[in-house]
């Protein structure tokens, strides 16, 4: 049971995400932007951020940069969204701190078992 | 048909009147024929007009039902779809330049870079730049591909990011001299020209150049609509919320925005001799550009130049090719509120248009260049150039007839209301193509908003761009200096959401 | 008819259209309005169904899929363009189970007999809807489609027949690049490389085609895909092609394949007296190569009169690792000619930006918080 946040500006993604990770007894938070996101984090008790990289304003890369440069977050689990596949964009996102990438389309099932593990990596 | 203006009663016929009385027969007769072209110009307008918009109207309805196997998805993730360079000339745009840039990386496309060219801007342009994307500055060669007058100062990177972004400084030449420079640092096939304070739709890159990669062979430019963003909310550089704006000025422009550029434009697309491309949201292939020499920075028109010059070029040497029409995508820009703002830009915009026709004034009726010399260029000297002059002469010469009794007041005011009541059904029929197509104005509120600006136009606001543009005209005959286009902005992002005020 | 009566006329005329258009812009309005208010409240309750099919965990999905199937055909119709979306976000159990519900809908099979029928946009429509959902029954009819009248429904038929991903459609696919009408080769591309290299054997015989187009596609594909046995094809193509477009290909594919049998047709393709566009291609093919035995060569071309060619060089240097860094420092310091330094300082430069990390915490996201 852990507090996890989701930022995705895909309304199907995010209920998708919500839904499953709620059945598998986790507290979810919910944001459609980047800026929306970073201020959740801060006000609020989040055990793993789960941010797309494609979002208007603040793209995940960038919660996921500025996350890690704050002392309070910066060993907040990260797992980022991202719509393509190409090396580019998963290079970048470890580069950012990034712990895992799910490439969309993903299966639910999946997703929840990365969180699972990154969530017991972090524990550890 | 009897001339409709000439009143029967104050003709005369007789051949043994005065001399004094003749000359003031002749003077009847000549105002009397002169309000009937003037009456004819109007119905010749607008049912070119009404041409257009039924054209588009047809294209909307086709498009929209083909929208579900478009393939916007496929191609926003296709490693194959043509790479993109935007270049966004600025010129002291402190207040939004970083809030453009943003919501310019993050648009919907697999691979695209944006390049600032900053013209020599005086005011913060440039640090504001620095400061939110850490640029440091490297030694970089420009091409030298097309022509530049002011020269390159220092090119910039973003720091240790991939972020796609290139700023240039130079000496200060222009918006076109500013795209010029853009053209030589764009390292991609294509290049899509964006001012700075437009708001562009995330879906915008994707469905601009969808053309490009359906026709790769034979599409060179393509434009894209401008929408009205007074009104609108705005948040981290999208628009949210389309709302009609507050003021009656920016309304009716809306209404003409509907009409001319989204109907007028699709129609002349379908048709093909589309001869303008706004500089604030176009598409174009760079080889070509750089083939014909890349943008005038003589010409004040210089994104409506560039079309007709491609036509001219490809035309010329015989080439297949295309220029389009997007309907779908959107770039959203802040119109003037003031009438003080506006009549610069009408002023501009008609100069603008009358140095490209004369320029170009050997493509005019010619049949070597297809439609575009023989629809699409008469029909703008006609209708778009011509325009103001004939509807100024009208203002002066139907109260001159009223005075000297030529004209009779009855027959002139139903004269009036037939004539503007046409361009107002032109306008309810543009009204209407947009709510079945689009629909961006989702309240009810917004429909009586467009029908009360449809009706307002006639009233003043025609009147005075038509002297604005008559200005415009004059402008260009006598070579008066040049300026960028300066309007004062409030800055989007600076201002909450002010709707349902 | 005098001039009064005909104004008089008119302006009736006039009146009566522009009524009829208010009316119908209100009409267009209230109408839209009321099928999407109806369609919301039916989806809210159904949404939640979806989501159950979707995430359900080994035999829970039953009852859902049950659900769902049985719904009525208002209720299903308001809620399929979300399963649609849907359907292309996920994958694995959640898009067996969704494609599942489409099957047991009747979906695929109404899709099926819509390609037969007349009207573009019918079939258009129904291409996409098999395409997402990976028909492959659908192939043979989709193949017709690919010479389809209409333009657009050629396009969706071949970046249908990608999706469904059976090599057997390859040969349909590179045929449908000849004519005078040929279907964008982008999409062909794409389909094609959608294939992997189960497809290979199927694209090479492209490689002879008369069609320069359908050469182009083959050789662009086979280099997108690993196609390394043909790098002795694609390196003929390359010096020998008599169509240029075909050449640029080859170098760009040579390249991506990496091989060294690619090194010498590449080096001989950047010489001058060869087309520019393809110097340019063959120049950043050496980069992706990566061979260090390219460094000498791609060092010349710093000099060269065309920017565009010794900019790419430039770049392409930055890849060959310590060898092209040396000879782009020896260049920058003027061992070579004056535009070369100016070519090699500017991407050792950028290079040097691109490896000092990460950025600050006064990133971009420092001016919106």
């Amino acid at each position: 049971m852990a507090s996890i946040l989701v930022a995705d500006d895909d309304a199907d993604i995010r209920d998708l995400v919500a839904y499953k990770l709620t059945q598998s007894g986790h507290q979810v938070i919910v944001v459609d932007d980047g800026l929306t996101a970073l201020k959740a984090v801060r006000e609020r008790t989040v055990d793993l951020a789960l941010l797309d990289i494609r979002m208007p304003g603040m793209s995940g890369l960038d919660v996921c940069r500025e996350l890690r440069a704050a002392p309070k977050t910066e060993r907040l689990p990260v797992i980022l969204l991202t719509a393509r596949s190409q090396e580019f964009d998963v290079e970048t996102g470890f580069a950012a701190g990034a712990d895992d990438y799910i490439v969309k389309p993903f299966s639910p099932r999946e997703l929840s078992s990365r969180v699972q593990a990154v969530l017991a990596r972090a524990a550890r | 048909m009897t001339p409709p203006l000439a009143v029967a009663g104050t003709a005369a016929f007789g051949p043994a009147a005065s001399t004094a009385s003749g000359a003031h027969d002749v003077l009847l007769q000549v105002i009397a024929v002169s309000n009937v072209l003037v009456l004819g110009y109007f119905l010749a307008i607008n049912t070119g007009y009404l041409t257009l918009v039924v054209i588009a109207a047809g294209d909307f309805v086709r498009h929209l039902r083909r929208i579900p196997f478009a393939g916007y998805d496929d191609a926003s993730a296709s490693p194959f779809t043509l790479p993109v360079s935007l270049i966004v000339p600025a010129y002291n745009e402190e207040a939004g330049i970083v809030d453009a840039v943003q919501s310019l990386l993050l648009l919907r496309h697999p691979s695209f870079e944006v390049i600032v060219v900053d013209d020599g801007s005086t005011d913060a342009t440039l640090d504001r730049l620095r400061g939110a994307f850490d640029l440091v500055e490297v030694p970089r060669v420009v091409s030298t591909e097309v022509p530049v007058r002011g020269a390159v100062e220092s090119v910039h990177l973003s720091r240790g990011g991939p972020v796609p972004l290139i700023v240039a400084r130079k000496r200060n030449g222009g918006k076109a001299d500013a795209l010029n420079v853009g053209i030589n640092l764009a390292r991609y096939p294509l290049l899509c020209m964006v001012d700075a304070d437009s708001i562009l739709d995330s879906q915008a890159l994707l469905s601009i150049s969808k053309p490009f990669s359906n026709d790769p062979l034979r599409v060179v430019a393509a434009g894209g609509v401008i929408g009205i963003a007074n009104g609108c909310t705005v948040v981290a550089g999208r628009v949210v919320r389309v709302r009609m704006p507050h003021r009656l000025l920016a309304k009716i422009q809306t209404v003409e925005y509907v009409r001319a550029f989204l109907l007028g434009r699709t129609g002349w697309s379908r048709i093909g001799g589309l001869l303008v491309i706004a500089g604030a949201f176009g598409m174009f292939r760079r080889d070509v550009v750089v083939a014909v020499g890349g943008l005038d920075p003589d010409c004040l028109g210089e994104d409506a130049e560039l079309v007709v010059r491609l036509h001219h070029y490809l035309r010329g040497t015989g080439q297949d090719y295309r220029v389009v029409f997007v309907g779908e995508p959107i770039s959203w820009s802040e119109v003037p509120e003031t009438l003080r703002v506006l009549g610069r830009q009408r002023r501009r915009w008609h100069r603008g248009l009358t140095e490209v026709l004369l320029k170009h004034r050997d493509m005019i009726g010619n049949p070597r260049y297809g439609r575009v010399g023989t629809v699409a260029l008469p029909f703008y000297v006609l209708f778009e150039l011509c325009a103001p002059v004939v509807e100024l002469a009208g203002l002066v010469l139907v109260p001159l007839g009223l005075l000297i009794g030529a004209v009779d007041l009855e027959f002139l005011w139903r004269f009036l209301l037939a004539a503007y009541g046409y361009a107002m059904v032109v306008s309810l029929l543009s009204l209407l193509a947009e709510e079945y197509a689009f629909h961006r104005y989702s309240r009810w509120r917004d429909i009586g908003s467009a029908v009360l600006g449809a009706a307002a136009e006639n009233f003043g606001y025609r009147q005075f761009t038509a002297w604005w543009r008559v200005r415009g005209i004059w402008d260009a005959a006598h070579g008066a200096p040049k300026v960028w286009g300066v309007m004062t902005r409030r800055g989007f992002a600076a201002r909450p959401s002010e709707e349902d005020r | 008819m005098t001039g009064r009566e005909v104004i008089n006329g008119s302006l009736q005329v006039l009146v009566g259209s522009a009524v009829v258009l208010l009316v119908l812009i209100v009409c267009v309005r209230a109408v839209r309005r009321a099928r999407e208010r109806h369609r919301q409240r039916t989806v809210e309750p159904l949404r939640v169904l979806l989501l159950e099919l979707l995430c359900a965990e080994g035999d829970e999905a039953a009852g859902s899929l049950q659900a769902l199937s049985a719904l009525d055909d208002r209720s299903w119709a308001a809620v399929e363009p979300t399963a649609r979306t849907i359907l292309a976000k996920v994958s694995g159990h959640a898009r067996t189970s969704l494609v599942g519900l489409f099957e047991q809908r009747g979906v695929a099979t109404r899709a099926m007999a819509d390609l037969g029928r007349r009207g573009s946009v019918r079939k258009g429509r129904a291409a996409e809807v098999l395409g997402l959902l990976r028909h492959r029954a659908a192939a043979p009819r989709l193949r017709v489609l690919l010479v389809d009248a209409d333009p657009e429904v050629r396009t969706v038929a071949a970046r249908t027949l990608g999706h469904i991903g059976d090599p057997a459609n390859v040969p349909a696919l590179l045929n449908c690049l000849h004519g005078p009408h040929p279907v964008p080769p982008a999409v062909v591309l794409q389909a094609l490389t959608a294939f992997g290299a189960a497809g290979h054997d199927q694209v090479a015989t492209g490689l002879d085609d008369a069609e320069p187009l359908v050469r182009a596609v083959a050789v662009e594909t086979l280099g997108a895909t690993g196609g390394v046995v043909w790098t002795t094809r694609i390196a003929a193509a390359l010096r020998a092609d008599p169509h240029i477009e075909v050449r640029i290909r080859a170098a760009r594919a040579l390249g991506a394949l990496g091989t060294p049998a690619g090194l010498e047709p590449l080096l001989d393709a950047v010489r001058r007296g060869q087309p520019e566009p393809l110097r340019v291609v063959a120049a950043r093919a050496l980069g992706r190569l990566g061979a260090s035995c390219a460094a000498p060569r791609l060092g010349e071309l710093l000099d060269d009169p065309v920017h565009r060619v010794a900019s790419t060089a430039a770049r392409a240097l930055l890849h060959v690792g310590p060898t092209g860094r040396d000879e782009l420092r020896r260049a920058a310091g003027g061992a070579r000619g004056v535009p070369a330094v100016a070519h090699a300082r500017a991407v050792l430069a950028e290079a040097a930006i691109g490896e000092e990390g990460p950025r600050s915490a006064a990133g971009p996201a420092a001016v919106g918080s």
